[in-house]
């Protein structure tokens, strides 16, 4: 059982500054794959190394296992750690990198020996054994020092960013890779990456960062669905969420630039007299308008919409993904409520449906609200 | 016929009406390759029925002008950079010929007006003179043991001390180091009273240890070498700290192995200065039992009287044939570890 506690640390490198780590608490279950992620400058890589021993912990406890690992030098925390350079020693090779740590241990010869090649055999790097890091590619490279972490069978891996250097189609493989190893092992791990696909997908929790902040940890579809304030909905998801600021509720519904939106039942008390509004890119019905109302729109400008019709937007450019399509629009009727970000995300399910130039109204089917003023979701608030 | 499917519209209109069909149709640039085609001597002639090998011939025509351009400017800037090589060169090499040319001289070539640019007579016996009247060989051993261990001890403490202030967290490191790169800019000239004064008083006055202590001093080496294991990627140096390996471990299994060329031109520069090392040596031997190889030819010089230079020079090149051998030796290593650094990637 080897669980790893945060308990509020907290990494100061300058008294004047804000901490770079703000008093994180975080439980990592036994055998749990949590991804921590974030914007750069987030903290998340000096929280992960505060974890390795590699900086000092200025406030707070680690617990390692049950052990306070807090003081302990990183050589005695019995974690691994894949860096995002890889950082294999350029002189040895493949087999010498991985067996280093065992013979720093004083591992009997022969049982390095076997490790190695167990560990070799199943990522598949039985040939590049004798080979130095020089001669090797990037996905190769990223293997052997996998390879370095796992051959020494440690109670947590700690990986910071392993798969950044890596190209697109490599990454996307490698993550899978990555993901299947941790659940057969079955040890312990932090992920530390800025990449939300990867976070994602990865992960068995997702931590999200924000200032050396924690955010929110949760299951990424539960995070994604239910986004613990207006920065986790925004950094989670891709395209991001579109946000409508300062959204007055009347009675229980939202009404902006054409939506009415009823809140669930038990928000509507949470619910002050303006909310934060975020729908998803695939949240919205489309309806393109007829070519003769695209027209008339043109001509008479801005035009208030009736009640509900949805909202009217113009398409400004399409990202085209082969199977699915987003249209990044701009409303085009004056409202007071602002939309965050100047633009929207909006997906279209069949490609060539719209085209860039085009108006549509488009209506919200689900939406998250918002605290106007803390930005807080309201399903996390109290009445 | 491809080359013509690129053209717009726009281009292709231009040909068309103002020169025949026939030259407009294998061409892409019409304005520029029509021209030079028919004013050019010899392509025209076979290219008549079919325009596509004038055009070809435009272009290897072409291409045959640019090259002609492109070595007559290399040409330019190999002559230039040959004549610059040639000067350095010469800078270098004529006083070194001279000192081969003299160790073969007999006495009054040396001084035969106008100079003489080789020996006449050839007089090897320079050597064997050198060889056997002074006490040459006692002079080499001196010299080894004093440039070995001053070698060995300054490479050790330099790697040590820039390790230490390269990776080690103590208050006043940066102090302590400017300190310690300061003591470069004092010419040893200004500490030779003091540690004359040092050593006569412990009484190691004409020993090993009179003139290899007071120059086991490092400074260059620390300064060297701590600005090279600055520039070490840190997280090699945490992989190496997450996998267990102690200080002095990373320090030979880690640091050192990834810092070969820098260190083999540490061991370098530090072998040819020691070896090379000749007012402290003067002063500290006094007889002439430890003195090494660079005091002993002052003594042929003093011997033979400042007019024999044939001896001196020849005593001169063998001093220098050990150095010589050690740079090839290390030279190898060095460039061997420059590459591979500049591959890595």
């Amino acid at each position: 059982m080897v669980e790893v506690h945060l308990q509020h640390i907290s990494r100061i490198f300058d008294e004047k500054k804000r901490p770079a780590v703000n008093r994180v608490s975080l439980d990592v279950r036994d055998g749990e794959f949590l991804t921590l992620v974030g914007p750069s400058g987030s903290g998340k890589s000096t929280c992960l190394r505060m974890i390795a021993g590699l900086e000092p912990v200025d406030e707070g406890t680690i617990l390692i296992g049950g052990k306070d690992v807090t003081e302990s030098r990183a050589r005695d925390r019995n974690v691994a750690m894949v860096f995002q350079s890889y950082a294999l020693y350029p002189n040895m090779t493949a087999r010498q990198n991985m067996a280093f740590a065992l013979e720093n241990a004083k591992v009997p010869k022969a049982e390095v020996a076997a490790r190695v090649d167990k560990v070799a055999r199943m990522l598949e790097l039985e040939d590049l054994l004798d080979s130095k890091p020089a001669a090797m590619s990037g996905g190769q490279r990223q293997r052997v020092s996998m390879g370095r972490a796992i051959v020494r069978e440690p109670q947590v891996f700690l990986m910071d960013e392993p798969l950044s250097n890596l190209d697109a189609r490599l990454r996307v493989s490698t993550r899978a890779q990555i993901a299947s190893l941790q659940r057969e092992l079955g040890v312990t791990t932090i992920y530390v990456t800025h990449d939300q696909t990867e976070a994602m997908t990865m992960g068995d929790r997702v931590a999200v960062l924000k200032d050396g902040e924690l955010q929110q940890v949760d299951a990424p579809l539960h995070l994604y669905q239910y986004p613990g304030n207006t920065f986790v909905a925004g950094f989670i998801g891709s395209p991001s969420i579109g946000l409508f600021e300062a959204v007055p509720v009347d009675e229980g519904t939202a009404r902006w630039g054409g939506v009415a939106v009823s809140l669930p039942e038990h928000l509507v008390g949470r619910a002050k007299d303006r909310v934060v509004v975020g729908v998803r890119p695939e949240e919205w019905d489309i309806a393109p308008q007829a070519p003769w109302a695209r027209e008339r729109t043109e001509a008479e400008g801005t035009e208030t919409a009736s009640e509900a019709t949805g909202m009217r937007l113009k398409v400004e450019h399409i990202e085209q993904l082969g199977s699915e399509a987003y249209a990044y629009c701009v409303p085009v009727q004056e409202s007071d409520v602002r939309l965050r970000g100047g633009r929207i995300a909006l997906r279209v399910e069949r490609s060539g449906e719209i085209e860039i130039g085009d108006v549509v109204d488009a209506t919200p089917r689900t939406c998250s609200f918002f605290d106007a003023e803390s930005e807080i979701n309201l399903e996390y608030l109290g009445e | 016929m491809s080359n013509t499917d690129p053209t717009t519209p726009s281009t292709a209109a231009i040909p068309a009406t103002t020169t025949t069909p026939r030259t407009s149709a294998g061409t892409t640039g019409p304005a520029r390759t029509t021209g030079p085609a028919r004013t050019t001597g010899p392509a025209p002639l076979p290219s008549r029925p079919d325009p596509t090998p004038s055009t070809d011939e435009v272009e290897k025509d072409r291409a045959r002008r640019r090259a002609r351009k492109q070595a007559n400017g290399l040409l330019g800037v190999k002559v230039v950079s040959y004549l610059g090589a040639l000067l350095a060169a010469l800078v270098i090499a004529l006083p070194l010929y001279f000192v081969v040319v003299t160790s073969f001289k007999t006495h009054p070539d040396i001084y035969s007006d106008p100079i003489s640019w080789i020996p006449h007579p050839f007089a090897p016996e320079n050597y064997s003179y050198v060889w056997n009247e002074v006490d040459f060989g006692q002079f080499l051993r001196n010299s080894v043991v004093i440039t070995a261990v001053l070698t060995v001890v300054k490479v050790v403490l330099g790697v040590l001390s820039a390790y230490a202030f390269a990776f080690l967290r103590f208050p006043g490191r940066n102090v302590l180091f400017l300190l310690v790169v300061g003591t470069l800019m004092v010419p040893n000239e200004i500490t030779i009273i003091s540690n004359y004064a040092a050593v006569a008083q412990l009484g190691w006055r004409d020993s090993f240890p009179g003139i290899i202590v007071p120059l086991a001093g490092v400074a260059f080496g620390t300064y060297l070498m701590r600005n090279h294991f600055l520039s070490l990627p840190t997280e090699i140096m945490e992989a190496a700290t997450m996998d267990g390996a102690g200080f002095l471990r990373t320090l030979f299994r880690v640091v050192l192995p990834m810092s070969w060329p820098t260190l083999m031109a540490f061991v370098l520069i530090t072998a040819v200065t020691e070896w090379n090392q000749y007012l402290w040596p003067f002063l500290m031997s006094d007889t002439g039992r430890v003195a090494p190889l660079q005091v002993g030819l002052t003594l042929l010089q003093n011997n033979e009287g400042p007019t024999n230079w044939g001896p001196v020079m020849a005593g001169t090149l063998l001093a220098s044939i050990p150095m010589i051998v050690i740079f090839l030796l290390l030279q190898r290593s060095m460039i061997k570890g420059l590459t591979a650094g500049a591959v890595k990637g």
